[in-house]
């Protein structure tokens, strides 16, 4: 897909299926003509909503009463000129006024065209497209209040800080390196050092709150392990309120791993029912357990239910080592005779008895969940610089070795000419982070992730 | 020398104009490879004359004499051999920016040079001042000479210094000339003018020079070279032992301030009778006074112009002030009290032809088989002249053998850093040499130049045999030593670890260890051990750097076809357009670095000449 081109674009914002409202997005330069084709406006003015028929270019016959918005270039998300259609949502009428426009050499728009050509025309930069990007991606499940931080450009904004101050930094050692004048203010190894763990530090606390911001976007992933017949579908089926795994008397009902997201508190968790697990020469089963096994590897936290010991009921069947350092819950089920359920904390491991079939003990078990996350309800104040995605922290993680290296080479006293190299090397990350050596293939990969219309 | 008379049609020969350190260059490389070549200069008694200060070398210009030497040119064997003082600076710093400096004697250098041109069979020199170009089908033809008339040739380098159109100013007196007291070429720019070569302003300054016998020396600080001095070249490592003649530190003070400030209308540089723009890190007197209002002090430093002279330099005080005032404030100077001027110090302007007109081989785009070198493109120093002479040679006489141009990486050297530099950023003011230049100042030491550039020498013919044998014997050398280093342990802080391992570290000396290794490295000379320890010093760093190259490299491979007509590229953005049909980049890395080129055009450009070109013709 060549996203590098000056043509008209169009597109719906909105998902496709019956709606109230639909809206349909056209960019490119001079609109104006073009719309006027099909609507009896005499002057559009930016920045007003008009209500206006849309009629076929052609046989001129109304296609919708629609509300009409126009942006001028520069001041659109596009940077281009913008007009935005507000029409009903039936199907026949959308795609109607699409065609109406395609038929006029207006091309149809490839996912995340709005947004490239943002970035093109300088009103976003990578950074805030990525916030975009991971804001409407169907995976995201949180909302994230780091996001909101790098798509106001604060983020970027921290990141130029950082990078000016590296800059002048190196400018101030490159200038002792290249002149041998006296005319210079030098900067000694102590100075550098005290602006350095500054940074040092920034970048650090960054890097935490991205790891929360991750798992904001991506949800908690929790795994629900046991024997068959634990109770662990059952147990699944209360958590998300829905009848979404078949539950039997039957042994080994569950074969696949299910998944489902769940906001608790605007906390996003992803549960995952897995297929019970003990000693089987059964092919399809053995392959259930596997995937299982594969299901609790990636995730944060285990739910480990059994009917009557929850800490001992695995041991036979597998191995629990590997799972050592994950958090681990571990859920005496069937326990229907208990009135209020009972939540102990041993060796950093929650224990609970509930019944889940009686729905007795859910709502403790949603406590215990949440005082197990990082971020507990999601209020956490996130810094200005932030990364959300692999890119973004892999990026952060490099420039904080590359600090950490000076740090530790200025306390060897290591000489200027390579502090300098070091400083340039770091002022390199900051510009592939901020999009500034990006080349086509990222930029390409970046917007295919989004969806048409943004 | 061989003087020609008659002046048939010499089709086949190359011509260099100019017989400063470009041309010199230039006509010795095109010798060596076994061509001939005229060298035609205003003055023969100038050729290889140094017009500024006594000195080669200096910080990052002294890699680019080490450069040159690698390459087969002949700056660093030259300076060697008129050496009277030797100095490494910046050794209180890393080893990648020691850059030696060489002060010299300015006779000796001249005499030196004129011997080399004169005993090379391949050179004929003529006297005579250039009028015009002869051009034929966008290609050079030949050139008409004043008083010879015409004369032709197959290609043409040309080299003139600030002797095109030069404007000398000293306070509000000006007149015509190249260097003071010499004749000057005027046809030449407004001849490339009308060809169609755009042309600049720019100018530079020299200090004042006076009696050596006005000076109260005892009154100065001295100021003494190396113990074990460096030499540039690798072939004058036996033969480099200079006198250390010593140079003297004085310092200015508020009342030569005051003087300065007082006259500072009558300085042609502040009075605006000068419109070049000049260089910034080369600042006048004048300019330092105002600039850094609140330095009381700035340090002039006296060398000698040569051995025994009667004529020392004034190195920091480059000045357009008139005469008088120029003396004044110098007699307020501690030591210089009763000072008197052999020749007061002044600025030039002069045409310079902005660089972007050039191909990487230093080729104009305009005109075949013609060639800039020198300060013609804007820069400055007798290095980055050199430098620039010995490529146009080097790739004027493989044009004419029908060999590849010789193209040097900007990862390959500082030369390349410059060519580069030249071709994709505005010059606006003197270009001169800095290691910050490069992005890969820790692989490009001074001690790694011959290690990157002669092997290309020698495949571009440049080193004679003796050369290959001396450069072939170090090889040698220092593979032998990097093994002995990698395989002997010793017990440092009470742990036996291997050489190499220890030389690493910033505590450890190997010069000051056990008696067996120190009488193991005496079989070496003090160079070959230097370069190979601090080689393995920098070995990460310069892996490093290498990686960084690798992710670059796929732009630079990216070959841009000749003549591609950019207004047809519409989706480029008008700013990128206007750049790029400019400057007319011969690979996408290039385009990259031109100013004002934006990162998604570059996007643009590669998806445009992939779907219009052939993979051959985008391949190196």
């Amino acid at each position: 897909m060549d996203y590098n081109n000056q043509d008209v674009i169009i597109a719906r914002a909105t998902p496709i299926g019956s709606s109230a409202i639909a809206i349909i997005r056209l960019s490119g330069t001079n609109l104006i003509p073009l719309i006027k084709s099909s609507v009896n406006i005499k002057n559009i003015s930016p920045n007003k909503a008009y209500v206006v028929n849309i009629k076929r270019y052609n046989d001129k016959q109304i296609i919708d009463k629609c509300v009409l918005i126009y942006y001028k270039s520069p001041k659109s998300y596009t940077g281009e000129d913008i007009v935005e259609i507000s029409c009903h949502g039936g199907e026949g009428i959308v795609s109607t006024i699409l065609t109406n426009f395609i038929e006029q050499g207006v091309r149809p728009a490839h996912p995340g065209e709005f947004s490239y050509r943002a970035v093109q025309n300088k009103k976003l930069d990578i950074l805030q497209a990525e916030a975009i990007a991971e804001k409407i991606n169907k995976k995201s499940l949180g909302y994230g209040l780091g996001l909101n931080k790098i798509e106001s450009g604060e983020t970027s904004k921290q990141l130029n800080n950082i990078k000016n101050e590296i800059q002048h930094i190196m400018m101030i050692i490159e200038h002792e390196l290249d002149f041998n004048e006296e005319e210079i203010t030098h900067l000694g190894y102590k100075n550098i050092e005290k602006k350095l763990l500054i940074i040092f530090n920034k970048l650090k606390i960054s890097l935490n709150y991205s790891k929360i911001l991750k798992k904001n976007i991506s949800g908690y992933k929790v795994a629900i392990l046991g024997r068959p017949n634990a109770g662990k579908s059952t147990l699944f089926n209360n958590i998300m309120g829905d009848d979404r795994a078949i539950v039997t008397q039957i042994k080994g009902t569950t074969r696949d791993v299910l998944e489902a997201q769940l906001l608790i508190k605007g906390v996003p968790f992803v549960f995952y029912d897995t297929a019970g697990i003990r000693p089987t020469k059964n092919k399809i089963e053995k392959i259930g357990i596997i995937k299982a096994l594969d299901a609790a590897n990636q995730s944060d936290i285990l739910f480990v239910v059994d009917a009557k010991d929850p800490e001992s009921g695995l041991k036979g069947s597998i191995n629990l080592k590997p799972y050592e350092n994950k958090k681990i819950v571990y859920i005496k089920n069937k326990q229907d005779s208990i009135l209020k359920p009972k939540a102990r904390l041993k060796n950093f491991n929650y224990y609970i008895d509930l019944s889940a079939k009686n729905n007795i003990g859910i709502e403790e078990l949603f406590t215990i969940l949440l005082t197990l996350v990082d971020d507990k309800n999601c209020e956490f104040d996130p810094p200005d610089l932030i990364a959300c995605n692999a890119r973004q922290v892999n990026l952060l993680e490099q420039g904080k070795d590359i600090i950490s290296d000076i740090l530790e080479n200025i306390k060897n006293e290591i000489e200027m000419d390579i502090i300098a190299s070091q400083c340039r090397e770091f002022i390199d990350v900051t510009e592939e982070l901020l999009g500034k050596v990006t080349t086509n293939e990222v930029l390409n990969g970046i917007f295919k992730g989004f969806c048409v219309g943004k | 020398m061989v003087f020609l008379r008659v002046f048939v049609s010499e089709n086949n020969s190359i011509v260099v104009i100019g017989g400063g350190h470009a041309g010199i260059e230039a006509a010795l490389a095109i010798s060596k490879k076994g061509l001939s070549c005229t060298l035609i200069s205003l003055n023969k008694n100038s050729i290889g004359r140094l017009s500024c200060n006594p000195a080669i070398g200096g910080l990052a210009k002294g890699h680019l004499v080490k450069e040159i030497d690698a390459l087969g040119g002949v700056m660093g064997k030259i300076a060697d051999k008129a050496t009277i003082q030797n100095k490494i600076l910046n050794q209180s710093k890393g080893r990648a920016v020691w850059s030696p400096r060489s002060q010299v004697d300015k006779i000796k250098y001249t005499k030196y040079v004129q011997t080399l041109i004169s005993n090379d069979k391949n050179i004929s020199v003529v006297e005579d001042e250039i009028l015009n170009l002869i051009i034929k089908n966008k290609s050079i033809k030949g050139i008409t000479l004043k008083d010879k008339g015409a004369f032709y040739c197959s290609s043409l380098i040309v080299a003139g210094g600030t002797f095109s159109d030069g404007l000398i100013h000293i306070g509000s007196k000006k007149f015509k000339g190249g260097r003071i007291g010499e004749k000057h070429a005027f046809g030449l720019t407004s001849n490339l003018k009308k060809i169609g070569f755009s042309i600049g302003r720019l100018k530079t300054g020299t200090p004042p020079r006076i009696h050596t016998n006005s000076v109260d020396w005892s009154k100065l600080e001295v100021a003494e070279g190396q113990k074990e001095p460096m030499p540039f070249s690798m072939y004058s490592n036996e033969t480099f032992v200079p006198k250390n003649i010593p140079c003297y530190l004085a310092y200015t003070n508020i009342k030569t301030h005051d003087i300065i400030k007082k006259n500072i209308k009558l300085s042609a540089m502040f009075s605006g009778q000068i419109s070049g723009a000049g260089p910034r890190y080369c600042p006048s007197v004048e300019d330092k006074v105002v600039r850094f209002a609140d330095k009381d002090r700035h340090q002039l430093f006296l060398e000698p112009e040569w051995e025994g002279a009667n004529q020392i330099y004034i190195n920091g005080f480059a000045t357009s002030l008139p005469e008088e005032v120029q003396l004044s404030a110098l007699q307020a100077v501690k030591g210089l009290e009763k000072v008197e001027l052999i020749r007061p110090g002044y600025a030039i302007e002069y045409d310079y032809f902005p660089s972007y007109q050039l191909k990487s081989s230093l080729e104009t785009k305009l005109i075949n088989n013609l060639y800039f070198a020198g300060q013609i493109n804007g820069t400055s120093g007798y290095e980055e002249a050199a430098a620039q002479g010995l490529l146009a040679g080097i790739n004027a006489a493989n044009k004419f053998l029908k060999k590849p141009c010789l193209k040097l990486s900007r990862a390959s050297s500082y030369i390349g850093v410059m060519i580069d530099d030249l071709i994709t950023k505005n010059i606006n003011e003197p270009y001169r040499m800095f290691t910050s230049r490069s992005e890969n100042r820790l692989s490009l030491r001074a001690d790694t130049a011959h290690d990157r550039l002669s092997p290309v020498a020698i495949k571009n013919n440049m080193l004679n045999k003796n050369e290959i044998l001396v450069f072939k014997l170090y090889q040698t050398n220092c593979a032998t030593l990097l093994n002995y280093f990698s395989t002997t342990k010793i017990v440092f802080n009470n742990k036996k670890e291997t050489l190499i391992q220890l030389i690493k570290r910033p505590d450890f000396n190997v010069r000051a260890c056990t008696n067996d290794v120190r009488k193991y490295l005496k079989k070496f000379t003090n160079i070959e051990v230097f370069n190979v320890e601090t080689s393995i010093k920098y070995l990460g760093y310069e892996k490093r750097e290498l990686e960084r190259n690798k992710k670059l490299k796929k732009m630079e491979l990216f070959n841009i076809p000749v003549k591609l007509n950019y207004r047809k590229i519409t989706n480029l953005s008008n700013e990128s357009r206007e750049k790029l049909q400019i400057v007319m980049p011969e690979t996408l890395g290039q385009a990259g670095r031109i100013d004002g080129v934006r990162q998604s055009d570059l996007a643009v450009l590669s998806i445009y000449l992939t779907t219009n070109f052939s993979r051959e013709t985008l391949q190196p």
